[in-house]
């Protein structure tokens, strides 16, 4: 499977073109994550296939459209779904919907009343509440009333004739314990009141005039001593002083490590139209917005840098693959991918305690792994040989025909592979890394540590390397990463080049920079850097052979 | 013809449409021209060759804010557009004044678009 990201003809010739225009957008969760673990949510009456705790998983959107019983529902023409049962595919998103159905204008008999309880208080900017947008079905008139701890009333909102599928109650939350929304009349007759997720806060937009600049640091360290995490900066408008630390009613105080931000950076294909490529999966970690400053700038991780908590394993495990999943489970990483590879690679685990960080670091250099965040904030463990397989530009540029078709299509993808003196600002600059001449791998087996020295062949002179790793247990499997090692230290040309950039390029993938004596070497992505302040241009930083 | 904030002011007896592309230009490795685009704004030039001091006073006080909307005619759509402007600098010449009394003339000032 080819890893480069999917984008359309119309991409790969505007990102390239002599003119483009380019506009980035950042999402940002103001959201109290805490309340999403801690609640418990009920309803008044509920339909068969209702599933009411969805309210609360942060999936806002619908799986499907799906045929009911309501009028105009259960339409034959390949829009609608059958339902799952409440234990069938707990995957697919309904969230709650009503067991009553509303009338002909819209009104509910009984008010439907959906409950929120916490078992401890909570702060939040707002709430957001999700009908259904697939269906473009929302509740016109309903109520939101919020507690806190003995049944006192703190805020409440009376909204009559609601016109949108999502509605943003911005209104400052402190230490709430229970939340009530009762729905007293449905945009459409005959239907059952359904919601799909309630957020705790807000997820605010920033783009064109709001959003002053943003950066995206994504790297991959190959042989290295870090699992590195990659980083979004950006500052936004802040003339309406919303991030002030003394306004009272500004957001500030709702502001928390780990709410999430992501970025999509767009490349214009037609007037006003823009085709984004989107990275998610960061956490807020920094935010500062000086008094009397018009600005606020915050930071936001990947999330490797949420794994620096001990690692303890649940059981004993026998081969990568399984130690590799206890690690990503225990962190708490939902989206994850591991390739069925580490099945094949024996250990003996950790003897000694570690960070999830350094734990995952191990077995990326212990199985030859890429260990990643891709771009849709799934965190993936990919041997490189794999990995290459589907980046390198000759194999990527070996799809390119697709034979037996009666008309030959040609897949131009590769061409955003080759970043060629078209879209660099200055000739790429090109330095030696030093050369390894010895490696000494330390093997633990059993209780005991042995060290081995392996040399590299090509090299007469140069540094000395110790690699310490509690996951290689046979002086075989010492021998195959040292060689491996090796190989990957003999890769030392490091090629930085300023640049256009290109949102599609990821780190991992493999490229061909252009230089005046037409080497035309292949080298792998190890950093990209995107800038955008209206417009977008960067660094990227790739190894190579000589 | 203009309105300002949703107001009509008086029809100008100068109206010119600038459209301004705001890019980032620079020379490739190989000595070519790349762009990035930024933006593309539109600055309208007004002038008044007399105004009532009613008249002047409306339009002055409708371009005072640090931005505000502009409902004018697009020369590229063809069409009415709104968007939000700020004013440059304000230019008033005075045609007489007489018994106390003082008249307007050359009032002429840009709007930038935002």
């Amino acid at each position: 499977m080819d890893r480069l990201i999917e984008v359309s003809r119309e991409f790969k010739e505007a990102v390239y073109a002599p003119i483009r225009k380019t506009s980035a957008k950042v999402n940002f969760e103001i959201l109290d994550n805490e309340a999403y673990n801690d609640v418990s949510s009920s309803a008044s009456t509920e339909a068969h296939l209702s599933r009411v705790s969805q309210v609360t998983d942060k999936v806002r959107k619908a799986s499907n459209q799906y045929a009911t019983f309501e009028r105009d529902y259960f339409r034959l023409d390949g829009s609608f779904r059958i339902p799952p049962k409440p234990d069938e595919d707990v995957r697919n998103e309904l969230g709650w919907w009503s067991g009553d159905i509303c009338g002909e204008d819209g009104v509910f008999t009984v008010p439907q009343i959906l409950t929120l309880t916490f078992s401890a208080e909570h702060n939040s900017m707002g709430l957001t509440i999700h009908f259904d947008a697939l269906t473009n079905e929302y509740a016109s008139d309903f109520d939101i009333e919020v507690y806190q701890a003995n049944n006192v009333l703190i805020a409440s909102e009376s909204v009559i004739d609601n016109k949108d599928a999502i509605f943003v109650w911005l209104h400052g939350l402190d230490d709430y314990r229970k939340i009530v929304i009762t729905i007293r009349k449905w945009a459409h007759g005959f239907r059952r009141a359904r919601i799909l997720e309630i957020d705790f806060g807000v997820v605010n937009e920033y783009e064109g005039d709001k959003l002053i600049k943003v950066a995206l640091i994504e790297q991959m360290n190959v042989v290295g001593d870090t699992l590195p995490a990659n980083e979004i900066k950006f500052t936004i408008d802040n003339s309406s002083k919303e991030f002030n630390i003394l306004n009272p009613q500004g957001f500030y105080r709702f502001l928390k490590e780990r709410q999430q931000v992501s970025l999509n950076i767009g490349v214009e294909i037609e007037e006003d139209v823009f085709e984004y490529v989107s990275t998610s999966g960061y956490y807020l970690t920094d935010w500062q917005s000086d008094e009397g400053a018009l600005t606020t700038s915050f930071t936001a991780r990947n999330i490797f840098e949420l794994f620096e908590k001990e690692y303890t394993p649940s059981a004993v495990f026998n081969n990568f693959f399984d130690l590799a999943e206890d690690i990503l489970k225990q962190a708490g990483v939902v989206f994850y991918s591991i390739d069925s590879t580490l099945r094949d690679i024996e250990t003996t685990g950790f003897k000694d305690k570690v960070t999830y960080r350094k734990a995952l670091q191990c077995i990326g250099i212990a199985s030859k792994s890429a260990v990643y965040q891709d771009r849709s904030s799934t965190v993936v463990i990919k041997p490189f040989e794999i990995l290459d397989e589907s980046t390198s530009y000759i194999h990527f540029a070996g799809y390119d025909m697709f034979t037996g078709m009666v008309t030959p299509t040609v897949y131009s993808g590769y061409d955003m592979k080759n970043i060629t003196f078209d879209n660099v600002y200055k000739e790429p600059q090109i330095k030696l890394d030093k050369l390894l001449q010895t490696l000494v791998m330390t093997v633990y087996a059993g209780e005991t540590k042995q060290e081995y020295i392996f040399y590299n062949p090509e090299v007469k002179e140069g540094a000395s390397l110790k690699c310490d790793i509690p996951l290689i247990n046979s002086e075989e499997h010492a021998a195959d990463i040292a060689k491996w090692i090796i190989a990957e230290s003999n890769l030392r040309a490091l090629y930085q080049v300023n640049w256009r950039q290109n949102p599609a390029l990821e780190t991992g993938d493999i490229v061909i920079i252009e230089d005046s004596f037409g080497a035309e070497k292949q080298s792998r992505i190890i950093k990209q850097e995107y800038e955008f302040v209206g417009y977008l241009n960067g660094k990227t930083e790739t190894k190579g052979g000589v | 013809m203009i309105k300002i904030d949703g107001r009509n002011i008086p029809t100008p007896s100068d109206y010119s449409v600038g459209i301004q592309d705001l890019s980032k230009a620079e020379r490739n490795a190989r000595g070519d021209m790349i762009i990035e685009r930024i933006a593309t704004k539109r600055k309208i030039e007004l002038a008044w060759k007399h105004l009532s001091k009613q008249d002047l006073q409306l339009v002055m006080n409708a371009v005072s804010p640090v931005f505000f909307k502009v409902e004018y005619l697009d020369p590229q759509t063809n069409s009415t557009q709104t968007k939000t402007f700020y004013s440059g600098d304000r230019n008033v010449g005075a045609l007489d004044y007489i018994n106390g009394e003082i008249r307007w003339k050359d009032i002429k000032f840009n709007v930038i678009e935002k």
